[in-house]
């Protein structure tokens, strides 16, 4: 049967296709031995680890990936001049998605950059992208070690589980990651997020102010999960503070990256009536719609004025910068702090862009409110989310007075009565 | 028309050195056209693709993420190449994969902290059953409707996610984990009890079940099409539907055969990705792996053979691997792909030659000749192997 | 209300199934030859990605600036579909293995990617945007105005395709012997038809369009690029050849139908219907179903079917 013959052949070739990439590798292998490796940690951070340290602390030895050691030292007293200093500290940092997505990863790797700038020869960074599933982020992470990594930073929750056993495995790599917990014992693993209800809040006082009572904003978003509806409240209760009557409607997309679908969503918002357009979802398109409609709109991630000049607001941008860079200042500084980091606008995490064009239609009194509103916000963290607070249900969330802690914020699950298309938990 | 053109002729004996020759000089070609791309993007080829074998094979570790990552691609591999040598076009292996991934979740919660002998099989059968049923939609519809499998199987991989979605983000399903304070802060899955994660095996290199689940399956799949009754009905009605008609072999009756065993391979595929890997429904990364569609690539490197389909899976599971350990600031994400791209198209392309020899020169133009039996499609490549896609 | 409704449902259909038209178009003539063409995408986004770095490079008029865009992005949508012929037509590789391949080399992971990243295309908003055009000053008429007389030269153009598409596939002898390749390549041949030129010329005419469908994303919705811009389209383009049974007009209604009901799905999540979302985003797949069932089982029963050679690589052994 000729089938049978071309499985035969099939196999055959796949064979030599496996020895051959043997073969050749082998031979790449031996040409590559006599340069110098392309990752200068690999090799001499292998002789030195337990020559250079005071020992004490140095479980990493049986572990076959040396690691490096120049940012390892707990024993703060120690100068850290003594350090290797040529040695730059090597961050790894992981991506979700890819570093052009016009979002939550270009931001990321926007700070990373910066990163580079600011720590000018004192660290070294690199980056992953396109990472999902916990198994290949655990695979990623080894090779990272492997390659030298010092500190390791997530930027989204499915890479904090393969993240935290890592941590236990390797006490001398830090491990910085997006919404997750130090469980208690480790010293070198620390959670973060950012307060975006900081500046949705912000967006959402200016949105009251410049519409009509009530009437409609439009909110496109891709999946209702706990960060996003923080999101959407935190706009809601800056609209009822200037806008009482007026509601927020909102459309999911349930997906993360197709912009087309962002731009038939926030279409339809603009064609069913909405007088104002805002997200949670980076990209172009979303302004386009709002800019060729001519509707109102505040952005996020990543200044929407570029793509959207007449129409937007304001953007609430996620800089990561400054948190970062305090990490890694702990980090050289010998200090590393565990807690949770919970960092909005007061911390300089999430900003506002200049007001845009149509900011000069507010009120004079419109104008000042917002101001003091920014200012307020900005003045200390969890600002927002401070009772009284009433869900749509009626059900009472807060006190008059009485704020938010930060595990309430990070799990919410209620909705603001003056939002429609939320279900909540 | 008076240009040089070049043509195939097939080989009637070809010559001993070009057999093996042959696949050396398409992975040399693709390897030696990826350097020449990173040469002028400025990277020195050599290093990266020393560090792209290390990262396949050599590393510590190497080994088992490329087992890793190879365990998906063998299983969906398998369950593409035994749909698409009867010419059955299932493109929907990925929502099999996913909806079995549901169940055999749902049954291991259940089962709580049984015994990993309970627990194991009832999730792969669990998987197997939540596989069929989904690949049962488009089997029906083509057998008893005549609606082309490629599109629903096509369409119905875009809904699997949406009903992952639905349960672990839009819903307060059982399976969602609503009480660990991490899935309060991220939808997420409940996770498996520890006593029913499957087991590893190997010293150093670890070989998770479900690979050896696939391998086991190959071997079973090559016997059940090479030396039973079933597996020469597929190939008679593979061959040719009037053929297998002739032979009285019920063509509706066996399509829909072949498509339950496609869903079935997709759908230990899918439990194997709960019980080996993830240990819960993991949407996001579910959706973005997209095993379904690479297990096809899987597949037809291998011609849809089930022991090529080992071996290839392990090639292509080791390339992907490596993609992701050389990727980063110097190498960014496209020219890896470029890459990966380069080989499987040369690798492709290169099988064919071995059975041809290029002739240059001038033809003229054919006479429109109606007669003569001298335009035979290449039995070879028609055979019926069904390597190629037709709806 | 209803009627600004379906004036805004259509024009959906009309902005998001342009870039289906298109790519489907081209799919369509590349499966009439008999060859399947799984790479769609990957040349939808390096169409997209050529085009935009051409407009954002060039300094002069905008529709110069534009046209030359276009011009690049149909090259490069050609070019790869001339790689793809010589591996499948010419090679006789699996078409399904070569597609695949050439969705890796060229997708939103492969060289799309670092295309934009050399030329640094993410960071910029778009320079030119391809205007709406109003050849007979009929743009104000109510309903079909907006829909019919205020569109860009693409959206024009694929109707023109759509005409032109059906008239040569069913009244030209080219047409009559492209289908006939497609069905029947051994009798095509013995008819004098140069079946490896007919392979060859559709292929890559399928590639120009999918680059002038991916110029649509990057020129026409939203001048800007990230990654993976038309994320999935060109899967779609291909299922919609099926769903229109390898009819152009067909083909161009299912196109519409398919971004008016995802539309329609967010209309319906803005009015307050209380489903859960994953429904409406569900509803185009299902409904594609649908549809199908509905045509392949009633109307379309034994009357439409694949081209016969689909797949099949041909070889005249003449030795």
């Amino acid at each position: 049967m000729q089938s049978s013959a071309n499985s035969h052949r099939a196999i055959r070739l796949l064979l030599r296709l496996m020895a051959m990439f043997a073969v050749g590798a082998l031979i790449a292998a031996g040409c590559g031995d006599d340069e110098p490796a392309d990752q200068p940690v690999a090799e001499p951070a292998a002789a030195e680890p337990a020559a250079e340290e005071p020992a004490a602390e140095e479980p990493a030895a049986e572990e076959p990936a040396a690691e490096e050691p120049a940012a390892e030292e707990p024993a703060a007293e120690e100068p850290a001049a003594e350090e290797p200093a040529a040695e730059p500290l090597q961050v790894l940092f992981l991506y979700s998605g890819v570093i052009n997505d016009g979002g939550w990863t270009e931001a990321f790797d926007i700070a990373r950059q910066e990163l580079e700038v600011a720590f000018a020869g004192r660290i070294e960074t690199t980056f992953k992208e396109n990472l999902f599933g916990a198994e290949l982020i655990s695979q990623v992470i080894d090779q990272g070690l492997l390659d030298g990594a010092d500190v390791i930073v997530g930027t989204s929750f499915g890479q904090g589980e393969p993240m935290l056993a890592a941590a236990a495995e390797n006490p001398d790599v830090f491990f910085i990651v997006s919404q997750w917990d130090n469980p208690g014992d480790l010293d070198n693993f620390a959670g973060y997020v950012n307060a975006p209800e900081d500046g949705a809040y912000i967006e959402g006082v200016i949105a009251g102010h410049l519409i009509g009572e009530g009437e409609t904003v439009g909110w496109v978003d891709a999946f209702a999960i706990p960060y996003d509806i923080r999101t959407i409240n935190g706009f809601a209760l800056g609209l009822m503070h200037s806008n009482p009557t007026a509601r927020v409607s909102t459309v999911f997309t349930n997906d993360w990256v197709d912009q087309n679908l962002f731009a038939q969503a926030a279409r339809s918002l603009v064609d069913s009536g909405v007088s104002f357009i805002a997200s949670s979802i980076g990209g172009a398109t979303i302004g386009e719609i709002a800019e060729s409609s001519g509707t109102p709109h505040t952005g996020v991630y990543l200044d929407a004025s570029e793509y959207a000049p007449n129409t937007t607001l304001t953007t609430r941008e996620y800089t990561w910068t400054p948190m970062l860079e305090r990490y890694l200042g702990s980090i050289f500084d010998g200090n590393f702090d565990t807690s949770f980091a919970y960092q909005g606008m007061s911390d300089g995490v999430v900003t506002m862009t200049d007001w845009g064009p149509l900011f000069d239609q507010l009120s004079d009194e419109a104008k000042a409110d917002v101001e003091a509103e920014l200012a307020r916000v900005a003045s200390a963290p969890g600002a927002v989310f401070v009772g009284p607070l009433v869900d749509i249900h009626g059900n009472v969330i807060a006190e008059e007075g009485e704020s938010l802690g930060v595990e309430a914020l990070r799990s919410m699950a209620w909705v603001m009565p003056n939002v429609d298309g939320v279900e909540g938990l | 028309m008076q240009w040089i053109e070049f043509r195939l002729e097939k080989r009637l004996e070809p010559p001993r050195w070009l057999g093996p020759s042959m696949p050396f000089i398409a992975v040399s070609a693709a390897l030696f056209l990826g350097a020449v791309i990173l040469l002028v993007s400025g990277r020195n080829p050599v290093v990266i693709y020393q560090r792209m074998f290390q990262a396949a094979f050599t590393n510590p570790g190497a080994l088992s993420a490329t087992l890793t990552a190879a365990t998906p691609l063998l299983l969906t591999g398998l369950a593409a190449a035994v749909a698409f040598r009867m010419r059955v076009w299932n493109i929907g292996a990925d929502g099999q994969l996913m909806i079995a991934a549901v169940l055999a979740a749902g049954v291991g919660i259940a089962l709580g902290e049984r015994s990993i002998a309970i627990s194991l099989p009832a999730m792969l059968v669990a998987g197997v059953i939540g596989g069929v049923a989904w690949a049962l939609i488009p089997a029906l519809l083509r057998a008893y409707l005549r609606t082309s499998e490629v599109l629903t199987t096509l369409m119905l991989n875009y809904v699997a996610p949406l009903i992952l979605f639905y349960l672990i983000i839009d819903s307060t399903s059982y399976w969602r984990d609503l009480e660990s304070p991490s899935a309060r802060v991220f939808p997420q899955g409940k996770t498996l009890a520890e006593s029913d994660f499957w087991p590893e095996y190997g010293e150093g290199i670890s070989v998770p079940f479900g690979l050896v689940v696939g391998v086991v399956l190959a071997v079973l799949l090559a016997v059940l099409l090479r030396s039973t009754r079933l597996g020469f009905q597929m190939k008679v009605a593979a061959d040719s539907e009037a053929a297998g008609h002739y032979a009285g072999i019920r063509t509706v009756r066996l399509l829909i055969l072949v498509m339950v065993i496609s869903g079935a391979l997709a759908g230990v595929a899918g439990a194997s990705q709960v019980g080996d890997f993830s240990h819960r429904i993991e949407p996001k990364a579910l959706q973005f792996a997209t095993y379904g569609y690479t297990g096809i690539a899987v597949a037809a490197l291998a011609r849809y053979n089930p022991l090529g389909v080992v071996l290839s899976a392990f090639l292509v599971g080791g390339m992907t691997n490596a993609g992701f350990a050389i990727q980063g600031v110097d190498l960014p994400l496209g020219l890896i792909g470029l890459i990966q791209g380069l080989i499987l198209l040369l690798v492709a392309a290169s099988e064919v030659s071995s059975r041809y020899r290029f002739v240059f020169g001038r033809r003229a133009r054919p006479e429109p000749h109606g007669t003569e039996p001298l335009r035979e499609i290449d039995e070879q490549t028609a055979a019926g192997t069904g390597q190629e896609a037709a709806p | 209300m209803n009627e600004t409704l379906l004036v805004t449902l259509l024009a959906a259909g009309v902005l998001y199934g342009t870039p289906l038209v298109l790519a489907g178009i081209g799919e369509l003539f590349a499966e009439r030859s008999g060859v399947m063409n799984l790479g769609v995408e990957a040349m939808m986004l390096m169409g997209a990605a050529t085009a935009f770095w051409t407009s954002q490079s060039f300094d002069g008029p905008g529709w110069i600036a534009l046209t030359v865009s276009l011009a690049v992005a149909a090259a490069t949508g050609t070019a790869l579909a001339a790689i793809y012929a010589f591996t499948v037509v010419t090679l006789r590789a699996s078409q399904i293995v070569a597609g695949l391949a050439l969705l890796i080399l060229g997708g939103a992971t492969g060289l799309s990617s670092y295309i934009a990243s050399i030329g640094d295309l993410a960071r910029d908003t778009g320079k030119h945007r391809l205007p709406d055009y109003d050849p007979f000053g009929l743009a104000d008429l109510p309903v079909v105005g907006p829909l019919l007389f205020d569109q860009n030269i693409l959206v024009y153009g694929s109707w023109a395709l759509v005409v032109i598409a059906s008239l040569y596939l069913y009244r030209t002898r080219p047409g009559l012997h492209l289908r006939a390749v497609g069905e029947d390549p051994k009798s095509a041949d013995a008819m004098g038809v140069n079946v490896v030129a007919y392979r060859y010329a559709h292929t890559m005419f399928g590639g120009a369009m999918a680059g002038m469908a991916g110029a649509y994303y990057t020129l026409a919705i939203a001048p800007n690029w990230v990654d993976n811009i038309t994320a999935g389209a060109g899967w779609i383009a291909i299922a919609l050849v099926i769903t229109s049974f390898w009819r152009p007009g067909l083909l161009l209604v299912g196109a519409y139908l398919f971004g008016i009901v995802t539309s329609l799905g967010f209309t319906l999540q803005t009015r307050g219907v209380d489903l859960p979302s994953q429904i409406f985003s569900a509803m185009p797949y299902l409904l594609t179903i649908v549809a199908v069932v509905l045509v392949s089982s009633g109307w379309g029963r034994g009357r439409l079917h694949p081209p016969g050679a689909l797949g099949d690589p041909y070889s005249r052994e003449d030795a």
